[in-house]
């Protein structure tokens, strides 16, 4: 052992004392990155045909909108532009987008065809390294749905830029809410992810509660009490038609969320004390039993490759989380703080689970991994609650309700960095992300 | 007579040299193998405030959950779908019933609007080359602009405090009629735009809060429950740690590599003519500060977070980057999208600082011709 010790020393000693031959570069390492918005810029559309011409400034508006909102980028005001863009296909001035920082540039074009038809171009260039990022796309469809493709320019362009999946082509469905609080007014409602195009889908008649998307976005699943007792039905957002999912005489079902595969549904259902899981088809069929405890279990939530269920239960003697296998069997606690855990929400991505937590007299929208480790705490506020996952597992929204007789209830989005939390809809609650459009 | 005392002075010379050398290297042509191995670790001196700082706090107070920290990240996926057990039929029990509420009739909807039909790709204009990132295409050169600023802002108002809110400033309104009690002056204040730290608002605190939701319960109420029986309570263990001590060899390797870097610097000292000065210290930490002034991490997803990235390049004589030459030479804790995100963003930050020329020395030309800069973003990993 001694021996080879000083061997090592002593090629040590050679090494230091025998100058290096080989031409070594200049070595540095960085470690304390900035993290800011990334600064970008999306002159008007040009609009190719004159018809065209009402859309150049309003598709441009929400693509900034989109990249804005995200949090991850800043929109250079048109008003410090330098040079314009007066034609799709004419060369790039770079330098006059260097000069305002512009670290990123949209440019585009729109034009009218027929059958009420439009079609809308862009590219995307790295100002600072003078060259296109990606390939330019075309999207066409109807006048009706313009936002829709300045929403899936604005997906292009996120996704290219941050490597994250993309998110602004999709919807919410959520529970509208009007009136005062010991009178509320409860509507099943849709909208797409930035608030706009609102409609609805139930009337005011009944309570309703927890709508959820069926994986293809077509479908809503729901609880109303418009029977008296809490009952599950599910709604075809096309033909606006609905059928009752979970009727068992007798019982109570609630909590419904859709299998990945979209053919199954979760539920809790509540037999005379006990409340405990259950697996049922949508076109109906016995229901298979997942949990048997003497306690509460509600609110589950299937992994993204439909493998594991996570869910709430106060078998503990408060409420916490659980994972267990889709099929039923042993549940395995991961969450292990203070306070109490519900409405846990598997990532789309797989890799963490959104959670509301109450704990010395606060609410927080969490995360954690799937093994309850990590524990990020996102928000806090008076009454947070009920997160759900953007179709690319990097923003959560949920419900916060402010206090007092005249407070209401209003969504919030959030970074799961934790930044970037802001209102998207005042008077709704919980709400619910759709998949990506098609 | 005096030679045979040299001889003995020779020879009594010798024994003492030799029972010197076999008392201070004594041992070592004897082998040894039953030694312990040497665990050689760093140590370092702290002050107390550092070493008090460094103990446990007392009885765990935050949100944080204990004792689970840091398992597998990935959860291994199980089989899926098992086959359907059937399920005993729940027994039906009366139930409490909300009030009965009328039927309620869906409002006809709008039919989702028809799909968007992405037709076709584009094919860039004017410059074909430079379509994609990874190929670093000489640069078309337009003209080199000075950036003007890290970004646009409206001229800033006078002593602005920066606060948690924005708020304009309202001063008395001296022309106005006196009133009992006359408008405080309000200073103008901005919300903080930038940060170099993630806070939540999580890390806030608030003396008002209500102990349970008041919105109506996702669950009818239970009624008491039977004995409850703990189960499932299993928490994780702790992951053992795993030895981190470097080895022995692994030091000395580090240093040998450390020193031929620092030989390298030094023995680069322009053989074209230049001082023959190595980089000091204070010219890397410039130059590192002027390439960090313009990485910026700010749009990276969380994969790209995690990859470190090594970038190299050459640079001009006036310390500018040649654009061309840039290139990934390694990268570690990511693969795919994520690395060549993490690049361009490093690339980017070359490119932008680097346009005006980082100010090295020119007489020590040599020395930074050949620039390798490793990008750790992990530190801003989001976990």
């Amino acid at each position: 052992m001694i021996h080879r010790f000083f061997a090592l020393i002593g090629l040590a000693l050679m090494a230091l004392a025998t100058p290096s031959l080989a031409q070594e570069p200049l070595r540095i390492e960085i470690d304390n990155p900035n993290i800011e918005p990334l600064p970008f810029a999306v002159p008007n559309f040009i609009a190719e045909t004159a018809a065209a011409d009402q859309y150049a400034a309003d598709l441009a508006r929400v693509v900034a909108a989109d990249l804005t909102g995200s949090g991850l980028f800043r929109e250079i005001p048109s008003t410090a532009f330098i040079s314009s863009v007066t034609s799709f296909d004419s060369p790039v001035q770079f330098s006059d987008w260097k000069a305002i920082n512009a670290q990123a540039l949209v440019t585009g074009s729109v034009s009218t065809a027929g059958d009420n038809q439009i079609v809308v171009k862009f590219r995307l260039f790295d100002v600072f390294s003078e060259s296109q990022m990606g390939e330019g796309l075309q999207f066409v469809g109807s006048v009706n749905g313009w936002r829709r493709m300045a929403h899936k320019v604005a997906d292009a362009v996120y996704s290219r830029i941050t490597g994250e999946g993309a998110y602004f082509d999709s919807r919410l469905v959520y529970v509208s809410e009007s009136g005062p609080k010991n009178a509320r007014q409860k509507r099943i409602a849709i909208m797409d992810y930035d608030g706009a195009n609102n409609q609805f889908l139930t009337t005011d008649q009944s309570i309703v509660l927890a709508p959820r998307f069926s994986p293809d976005g077509n479908r809503v699943i729901y609880t109303s009490y418009e029977t008296g007792f809490p009952k599950i039905y599910m709604l075809d957002i096309g033909t606006v038609s609905r059928q009752i999912v979970a009727d068992q005489p007798g019982t109570m079902s609630f909590a419904p969320r859709f299998a990945p595969d979209g053919q199954s549904v979760i539920y809790s259902l509540t037999t005379g004390s006990n409340t405990d899981l259950y697996k049922m088809g949508i076109g109906g069929g016995t229901p298979q039993q997942l949990t048997s405890d003497p306690t509460i279990e509600t609110a589950p939530s299937f992994a993204p490759d439909g493998s594991q269920i996570v869910f709430e239960s106060d078998r503990s003697g408060t409420p916490q989380l659980y994972v267990m296998p889709a099929g039923g069997g042993e549940a395995t606690r991961i969450s292990f703080g203070q306070g109490r855990y519900g409405t846990p929400v598997w990532s789309p991505r797989g890799d963490l689970i959104a959670f509301t937590k109450q704990n010395r007299g606060r609410f927080h929208i969490g995360v954690m991994n799937t093994d309850g480790s990590g524990e990020r705490l996102l928000t806090a506020s008076f009454l947070d609650e009920g997160p759900t996952w953007a179709p690319n597992g990097r923003v959560i929204m949920f419900t916060r309700e402010s206090s007092g007789e005249g407070g209401s209830s209003t969504l919030y989005s959030v970074d799961i960095s934790g930044r970037n939390l802001r209102p998207i809809q005042q008077g709704a609650s919980d709400p619910n992300w759709s998949p990506l459009l098609q | 007579m005096f030679g045979e005392m040299k001889t003995g002075a020779y020879v009594s010379g010798a024994g003492h040299v030799g029972l010197f050398l076999w008392l201070i290297i004594g041992g070592f042509f004897i082998a040894r193998d039953d030694f312990e191995a040497l665990t050689v670790t760093d140590v370092s001196i702290i002050s107390t405030d550092e070493f008090q700082a460094l103990q446990p706090s007392g009885p765990e107070t935050g949100d944080a959950p204990p004792a689970i920290e840091a398992p597998a990240q990935d959860q291994p996926a199980p089989a899926p779908a098992p086959a359907p057990a059937p399920a005993p039929e729940p027994a039906p029990a009366p139930a409490p019933a909300p009030a009965p509420a009328p039927e309620a009739a869906p409002v006809p909807d709008e039919a989702p609007e028809p799909p968007v039909v992405v037709e076709e790709t584009i094919e860039p204009e004017g410059d074909p080359g430079a379509a994609e990132l990874a190929e670093d295409a000489p640069p078309a050169v337009p003209e080199e602009a000075d950036i003007v600023a890290q970004e646009v802002t409206e001229a800033p108002e006078p002593d602005v405090e920066i606060a948690d809110t924005t708020q304009a400033e309202v001063a008395p309104d001296e022309a106005a009629e006196p009133t009992p009690e006359p408008e405080e002056a309000q200073e103008a204040t901005a919300v903080e735009q930038t940060t170099t730290q993630i806070v939540t608002e999580a890390d806030e605190t608030s003396n008002s809060a209500p102990t349970i939701s008041r919105r109506p319960g996702r669950k009818p109420t239970p009624p008491p429950a039977p004995a409850q029986t703990e189960v499932a309570e299993t928490p994780t263990e702790e992951p053992t740690e795993q030895a981190t001590t470097p080895g022995l060899e692994d030091l000395i390797n580090d240093a040998v590599t450390e020193a031929n870097q620092e030989n390298a610097v030094e023995d680069n000292a322009n053989p074209g003519g230049g001082t023959g000065e190595p980089v000091t210290r204070a010219e890397k930490g410039a130059f590192i500060l002027a390439i960090q002034r313009c990485w910026n991490v700010g749009a990276l997803s969380t994969d790209a977070l995690k990859v470190t990235v090594t970038v190299g390049f050459t640079m001009t004589p006036d310390a500018k980057p040649e654009i061309g030459s840039i290139r990934l030479v390694t990268a570690e804790g990511g693969t795919g999208a994520a690395v060549d995100r993490a690049y361009e963003t490093a690339r980017r930050a070359i490119i932008r600082c680097g346009s005006s020329g980082f100010g090295l020395p020119a007489d020590k030309y040599d020395q930074w011709r050949g620039v390798e800069v490793r990008f750790n973003a992990t530190t801003k990993e989001i976990r």
